[in-house]
């Protein structure tokens, strides 16, 4: 064998071990999926969605920890999107470049990788103790959005530092503020990866559970939340439930929580995926 | 020195002065013994020049000799370089400024810049002319139509585009889009207009183009103009300035420069035996 064929050779068995690779996850996400599938999908119908949470199985429904999902999730985009853009855009935009800078940046980076239980126990302290919020959906919003700030702030980052130079110099030679253009330029033009990154951190939110249990969210909850200063449960609190049960009822009720679950964030997902493919348009 | 280059929120006083002589009457330049530095590199090493008004004056020299940097002071586009430190004075119509208390943002009202490679907004040709009214607060949308059609006839684009103003301004050509940039800094009024090589992008023809446009707009404006293109300078300019590392070397009539160079070095650089 020449050394032609020989790299011919790796270059077809590296082939095969790449999509041996890809196919690992895919398979292994299917069978997942089917499995809850086959579980879960004969119990999904419209009165699982709006019953409320039962000691029988057959009778349970997902509604109040879908409410408090909701809940959580719009409370959570209030406070975390505004913030995070905010923060994103000033260290990019505003921010010398000096020590204090790199120190900021590297500690966000590192809150991004700090286990969620740390978060939920930094909740419990400051919102549900200190500042007395008890175990709400206020509590539990503010915990998720001190979990996803530093995403969206990297993300936000990310986007704002991918728009070329020479659109900010235009704006600024035209006599335009530092303010206008970031507004008319920056963000329009970042709007896209800025999206994605808040739609992704958010969808993370959504599926998230040990913060929400330290903090202090309920596995029974007999009624949706009403104002952010009730109580609540979410969707992954109510599957952990139900999957820790004997009775098998409570099986085939996780399965079928876990699908809406998953179709949630899917859809997030889409959402994102649809975002950023509408900008990258828009720029080439 | 270097607060007073911090571009402040409380630069409120305007340029009275500039504006007034301003209003389609060209501007002259004076400059007196600037110095910049980017941290500890010392970019221009001392510079006194003056600029007539309605003239075009070419910046030529090897790359790194500063040229460019020397441009960038006059709209102070350098503000935003990190580690940018200067010292001396430039004279707009009598005015310094790197004074504290002036407005950079109208400075840049009346200094237009168009850059190396064409830069439109992601946004329409007609958008592209309009912004920089539009950052003035200027609602009238009738004001606005007949500033954005008159910039784009001074700037020959008009007729290439009147059907589509709304059509994304990426999908021009790259000798239009440069063409759409020199009419998005018109539609301002400034009285000077720097240009940064602003044809090394384009090809002949649009570069010739620009050329006649550059000739026509000395009437009314006083333009500055980067180049490394030795042609290019004879052709267009009334006056050249030779920089080398950070210095003046020359600056003269261009047919002086041309012809007739007093230096050694110029006459090496423009004779294509060194740079």
């Amino acid at each position: 064998m020449n050394s032609i064929q020989k790299n011919r050779l790796k270059d077809q068995l590296f082939k095969i071990w790449g999509i041996a690779c890809t196919l690992l996850g895919l398979v292994l996400l299917t069978v997942f999926i089917g499995d809850i599938l086959i579980d879960g999908i004969k119990r999904i119908d419209w009165a699982f969605i709006t019953d409320l949470p039962s000691r029988k199985a057959e009778k349970s429904g997902i509604y109040t920890a879908l409410m408090g999902s909701i809940w959580i999730l719009i409370l959570t985009t209030l406070i975390a999107f505004p913030i995070g853009v905010a923060a994103g855009v000033y260290l990019e935009e505003y921010s010398k470049k000096n020590r204090l800078s790199t120190l900021l940046e590297i500690n966000i980076s590192n809150l991004a990788g700090v286990p969620s239980i740390i978060y939920g126990l930094l909740g419990l302290e400051v919102f549900v103790r200190i500042m007395n919020l008890g175990a709400s959906v206020l509590a539990g919003a503010l915990t998720l959005s001190l979990l996803i700030l530093p995403i969206i702030i990297v993300a936000t980052r990310e986007a704002v530092k991918a728009v070329p130079k020479s659109i900010r110099d235009a704006s600024y030679a035209l006599g335009a503020s530092k303010w206008q253009t970031i507004w008319n330029q920056i963000i329009p033009a970042s709007g896209g990866g800025i999206l994605t990154g808040v739609i992704l951190a958010l969808s993370r939110a959504v599926g998230e559970t040990a913060p929400l249990i330290v903090v202090g969210a309920l596995a029974y909850v007999p009624f949706a939340p009403s104002n952010p200063m009730d109580e609540f449960s979410v969707l992954p609190i109510q599957i952990f439930n139900w999957i820790s049960r004997p009775q098998h009822g409570f099986i085939e009720n996780a399965a079928a929580a876990i699908i809406i679950l998953l179709l949630i964030t899917f859809i997030m997902n889409g959402i994102a995926v649809y975002f950023r493919n509408k900008w990258q348009k828009k720029w080439k | 020195m270097a607060k007073e280059m911090e571009i402040t929120k409380e630069k409120k006083i305007t340029m009275q002065q500039v504006e007034d002589s301003s209003s389609n009457s060209a501007s002259k330049i004076e400059i007196k013994d600037v110095k910049v530095w980017y941290d500890d590199f010392m970019a221009i090493k001392g510079i006194d020049m003056s600029i007539k008004p309605n003239t075009v004056t070419a910046f030529i020299g090897p790359s790194g000799c500063g040229k460019s940097t020397f441009l960038r002071l006059f709209n102070r586009m350098n503000d935003y370089v990190d580690g940018f430190k200067m010292e001396g004075k430039i004279k707009l119509n009598g005015k310094n400024i790197y004074k504290n208390k002036v407005n950079v943002e109208e400075l840049r009202k009346q200094v237009g810049m168009v850059f190396q490679k064409p830069n439109p907004f992601p946004k329409s040709i007609f958008e592209n002319v309009a912004y920089g009214l539009k950052i003035q607060g200027i609602k009238d949308k009738k004001f606005i139509n007949e500033r954005v059609e008159k910039a784009l006839k001074q700037a020959d684009l008009w007729d290439e585009v009147k059907d589509n103003l709304k059509k994304s301004a990426l999908a021009l050509s790259g000798g239009q889009q440069q063409r759409l940039c020199i009419a998005r800094t018109l539609a301002v009024e400034p009285s000077i207009i720097l240009m940064d090589e602003p044809t090394s992008a384009l090809d002949p023809i649009s570069t010739a183009k620009i050329e006649d446009l550059i000739f026509e707009l000395k009437e009314k404006y006083t333009i500055i103009i980067v180049t490394h293109n030795m042609q290019q300078a004879s052709r267009i300019s009334d006056y050249t300035a030779f920089f080398y590392i950070g210095e003046l070397i020359e600056f003269d009539k261009t047919k002086t420069i041309f012809t007739n160079p007093e230096k050694q070095q110029t006459e090496n650089y423009i004779t294509g035996r060194f740079g």
